[in-house]
């Protein structure tokens, strides 16, 4: 037994020789969601691993197979509602994860890189939610998903064919299917794995970013990983798996029907919800018709914009009142991706005049751009704001969903003064939250 | 020591080549494995679709044509339509993809109730599209930049069967540039059967 | 009570309702093997609580060595 005990203490030890030890500061949930995002792809290997111990991916029998499992196979309906909820919970959570980096400025130097491999592992998300949607061949999703591939005709011919070929091949929905079915249970897992190996490494290398305020490299309180660390993020493990394993219980998914051409004339597709702000943008008025490539192209520059944050706010600190006008354009995205998934939702299938859009985004933008200003311009005496000041995290997210909501409330159409309240309040709670953050530690 | 230095590099520069090589090397290859190119369709099939003792008039018949994910809506009119075949010439087949975005719209007996003339024709869900298939399936209403390709139609007076022989442009949805004008386009991507 | 005496009853309490959450489980398997659709949210509500109750001993734990 000693030698068992013995064995223990080296790996212990050597571990924690390899791992820096926690900063106590960190030991809060919204510094782990990197590490809830990594639980959540292990757990759809393991449900997908499961799931494809009866799913056949043909045309014939890819829904048979899984309305099979979810009908027929024991706890076959609660693994497959796990992988679709667990799916939502990880694109939610890599918004969540980007916004909260983006608001505290840790991809500033010398963390640039954690930045620029966290939006490449955000787009193979998304890719495993695109391809991950046709796989069960229902109605809603296979004509979903041919909408999205036929977008690609819109772009001039040599830019796509490649790419159009290699998602469908032969064009056949066999085709179609075999080739989705490869890129998400291999392609794009590979390509995961080596990212995240790539962004572990280097998050080992620069450690936490420390609290706006707190010098980079500060001595800090410190725990070692084993096993204080393991124990943490097993804890939060646990309440992340058993939670979704309760709403995937309580709320199970159903399968739609299966595709047909006669199924398919009934239903207007739409995509699935986390890409409903891009569709929200492709159905502006004036993109329509062969204008489509705007549209996209459009969204293809706010995705390279995206990767170029750390390069586009390169000077300055990582406190909001350091970069104002970066810090303000991040929480008017924030809001109107809230806003354009909202919109539409309640518009499906609706060409949206481009006034309207421009009117609704110009008044969070107002409103919003108010708000920081008057929040962030630095004190002239007294306090020494920069240095001191925390990006308000719980913040800058409660003013995003408050000025989603009054937004939506817009659109419908009622409470035009219950949302003139809304920003109003928003606007002052704003000012004096974004003022007063940096006294101590939230 | 300095010769040592520029050795290094040469030799740290090599190394960069020839890795670029191999990776340069393998990259077509494998484009050539994962990319397909056009396929070998030449020449529109002649297919028998139905018979017109099986139409009823304003109920279409889908039918894929030319290839497996092509469908398309083969219908007997109420009154005779532009290129209609048949012996009142209200037959009439255009493919069932819309030309916007490539949702299947419905095939509905009036295209009155969504803003068009009364007409039977095509409504589609998606952006309100309308096809007149009295008038080869032009664009009514809604964004569709162009009409649905027609079918070319051939009808036996002795069986009463109902041919299918070939595509009138604009090209399918999703085959070929949008609104294209090649028909051969309508034989690339995707199997005949 | 003191502190550690509450943190003692936490860890017990939650290894309870572990314990009974997978008694859940095995109770309802048989169900699930028909698939009655209360009892497959049942069955599965049951493994869910048994990880949550898992996660609240491993609290309670950590909270036991921070003294």
């Amino acid at each position: 037994m000693s030698g068992l005990s013995e064995r223990i203490r080296k790996l212990t030890e050597g571990g924690n020789r390899m791992l820096r030890p926690i900063p106590n500061f960190s030991f809060r949930p919204d510094y782990w969601m990197g590490a809830l995002l990594v639980l959540g792809f292990v757990l759809q290997g393991i449900t997908g691993f499961l799931l494809l111990l009866y799913y056949v991916p043909t045309p014939d029998q890819a829904w048979a197979s899984t309305n099979y499992i979810v009908t027929s196979v024991p706890y076959g309906s609660l693994l497959y509602t796990f992988h679709l909820y667990d799916a939502y919970a990880i694109i939610l959570l890599a918004f969540l994860h980007m916004f909260r980096n983006f608001f505290v400025g840790s991809y500033k130097k010398p963390r640039e890189g954690m930045w620029f491999y966290g939006v490449i592992l955000g787009l193979i998300t998304l890719g495993f939610g695109f391809t991950g949607y046709l796989l069960p061949w229902t109605v809603i999703s296979k004509s979903a998903t041919d909408v999205g591939i036929g977008m690609l005709n819109y772009f001039p011919a040599q830019l796509t064919a490649g790419i159009k070929s290699i998602l469908v091949g032969s064009g056949t929905d066999a085709a179609e299917l075999t080739r989705f079915f490869a890129i998400h249970v291999m392609l794009l897992p590979m390509l995961l794995a080596l990212f995240l190996l790539i962004k572990l490494y280097t998050f080992e290398v620069h450690g936490v970013a420390p609290p706006v305020g707190q010098a980079e490299g500060s001595v800090a309180e410190s725990t070692p990983w084993i096993p204080d660390g393991i124990l943490y993020v097993l804890m939060l493990g646990l309440f992340y798996t058993g939670g979704l394993l309760l709403i995937s219980s309580l709320f199970p998914a159903t399968l739609p029907p299966a595709y047909s051409v006669q199924s398919a004339m009934t239903v207007t597709p739409e995509p699935d919800w986390y890409f409903l702000w891009i569709y929200q943008i492709l159905k502006l008025s004036i993109f329509g018709g062969p204008n489509v490539v705007y549209a996209l192209t459009l969204v293809t520059l706010l995705f390279v914009l995206l990767f170029l944050v750390p390069v586009i706010d390169i000077r300055g600190g990582r406190a909001p009142s350091e970069r104002p006008v970066v810090f303000t354009l991040g929480m008017i995205v924030a809001t109107s991706l809230v806003f354009l998934t909202i919109w539409a939702y309640l518009t499906p299938g609706q060409t949206i005049p481009f006034y309207q859009a421009v009117l609704y985004i110009g008044i969070i933008a107002l409103s919003e751009g108010i708000a920081a200003y008057l929040g962030l311009r630095r004190r002239r005496s007294g306090r020494g704001g920069a240095a001191r000041a925390h990006p308000s995290i719980a913040m800058a997210v409660l003013a995003a969903s408050i000025a989603g909501a009054s937004a939506s409330l817009m659109l419908l159409e009622k409470g035009y003064l219950i949302s003139i309240f809304l920003i109003a309040g928003f606007v002052f709670s704003s000012m004096s939250s974004l003022s007063k953050i940096g006294e101590g530690r939230k | 020591m300095a010769a040592d230095r520029s050795r290094r590099n040469f030799l740290k520069g090599m190394i960069a080549l020839g890795a670029l090589l191999v990776v340069g090397g393998v990259a077509k290859p494998l484009l050539d494995y994962a990319v397909v190119s056009a396929g070998e369709v030449t020449t529109f099939p002649r297919v028998k679709v139905a018979n017109i003792s099986q139409l009823k008039t304003n109920q279409p018949i889908i039918f894929n044509y030319p290839l497996t994910n092509e469908p398309n809506y083969l219908v007997m009119l109420p009154e005779p339509a532009e290129y209609g075949i048949g012996p009142q010439k209200n037959i009439v087949a255009f493919s069932a993809i819309c030309e916007h975005y490539g949702c299947i719209y419905h095939f509905v007996p009036s295209l009155a109730p969504y803003g068009g003339p009364d007409a039977p024709g095509g409504y589609c869900p998606c952006h309100g599209s309308l096809y007149d298939y009295l008038e080869d399936a032009k664009v009514v209403g809604g964004p569709a930049p162009c009409p649905v390709p027609r079918v070319d139609l051939e009808f036996d007076n002795s069986t009463g069967d109902i041919y299918a022989v070939g595509m009138e442009p604009p090209t399918i949805f999703n085959h070929g540039p949008p609104c294209g004008s090649d028909v051969m386009d309508d034989l690339q991507g995707g199997s005949v059967a | 009570m003191s502190r550690d005496a509450l943190v003692l009853v936490g860890f017990l309490l939650s290894m309870i309702g572990e314990l009974l959450s997978v008694a859940g489980i095995v109770m309802t398997s048989p169900l699930m093997l028909q698939n009655d659709p209360v009892a497959r949210s049942l069955g599965g509500a049951f493994i869910g609580t048994a990880f949550i109750m898992f996660g609240i001993m491993v609290a309670f734990y950590r909270a036991s060595e921070r003294e």
